[in-house]
């Protein structure tokens, strides 16, 4: 796909507690000439600019120091006033453990990234966030995009249990029909 | 565009070494005063920027101790543990072994196998 020129027009919301990190990701969001790009580092500062502005896209890490990264999510995908309850949400995040991933898909996210970040794998990330979007679910139990995806084999490193998984593996277990899927 | 996004990472990786010392240093701090979730912070952190700046075995062996602290109630031995680990990563630092360092490679082997002899087991 040619994708020069393709985010110009986009905004992106980048939410870590992390300064250097933030700006890592900034940065990298920059050099693919993303039109908009808003670095935060607190939920509470996330959740007004949700509340007033429309973004195309939220990267967000799991923001541990206050655990309040899936509360955000939920936050986006039920909250009246935030103005972004469709958005594309890709979770970019260290904590990658099988059971984690799973939880970060049953609150909604649409993509997960994993950190160390790659610029290749942002940039996938996003284009999927953009162009790839799965139908949206609003149903009792869940809100957010259908987990469903193509059934495909699983072609990580099966390290269930050991030290997280790593982003192939990610993007099996979120391609595999998750158990719960809407 | 992947091209500028390597130069933009390069850019910021030249000040990265100033940051990694500090938290390195910062990390060692709380190991030492067993504050183990201010630790599990900025073990998290290093994990989480080394590996983009150049230094992908900090970030692997950062996270074997981000493990071990997050487990560490099942962690038999778990003091003796993080000292090991966390000896490691001031060796590779210190040593300067960034990308894939043939020498810190086998270094980080060494440390998964001492891990799995102590019998540590990350939670999932």
């Amino acid at each position: 796909m040619h994708i020069r020129g393709k985010l110009l027009e986009r905004s992106v919301l980048v939410i870590d507690e992390d300064v250097y990190l933030a700006r890592l990701i900034g940065s990298i969001l920059e050099s693919f000439e993303v039109g908009k790009v808003v670095i935060i580092h607190d939920f509470e500062s996330a959740v007004e600019y949700l509340n007033v502005d429309k973004f195309d896209c939220i990267i967000t890490d799991w923001l541990t120091e206050s655990l309040k990264g899936l509360d955000l999510v939920a936050h986006i995908r039920h909250s009246k006033k935030s103005k972004n309850n469709q958005l594309p949400i890709v979770l970019c995040t260290g904590m990658t453990g099988y059971e984690q991933i799973i939880s970060a898909m049953d609150a909604g996210v649409t993509e997960i990234l994993a950190k160390p970040v790659v610029p290749n794998q942002l940039l996938k990330k996003l284009m999927s966030a953009f162009y790839d979007q799965r139908e949206f679910i609003s149903a009792d139990d869940y809100t957010g995009p259908d987990r469903r995806r193509r059934s495909m084999p699983f072609r990580g490193h099966d390290r269930r249990g050991k030290y997280g998984l790593d982003q192939a593996s990610i993007d099996s277990v979120m391609s595999e029909n998750h158990h719960g899927a809407s | 565009m992947l091209e500028r996004a390597e130069r933009a990472i390069q850019n910021l990786a030249e000040n990265y070494e100033a940051e990694l010392t500090e938290d390195l240093a910062q990390l060692k701090k709380h190991l030492e005063c067993a504050e183990w979730t201010d630790a599990q912070h900025y073990a998290y952190k290093i994990k989480s920027a080394a590996g983009t700046m150049g230094w992908p075995l900090i970030s692997t062996a950062s996270n074997f101790l981000v493990h071990a602290l997050t487990g560490r109630d099942q962690i038999p031995q778990f003091e003796d543990i993080i000292l090991i680990q966390f000896e490691t990563l001031d060796l590779i630092h210190k040593e300067g072994m960034k990308g894939e360092d043939p020498c810190g490679v086998l270094l980080v082997k060494e440390l998964f196998a001492v891990l799995e002899n102590y019998g540590v087991r990350a939670p999932i």
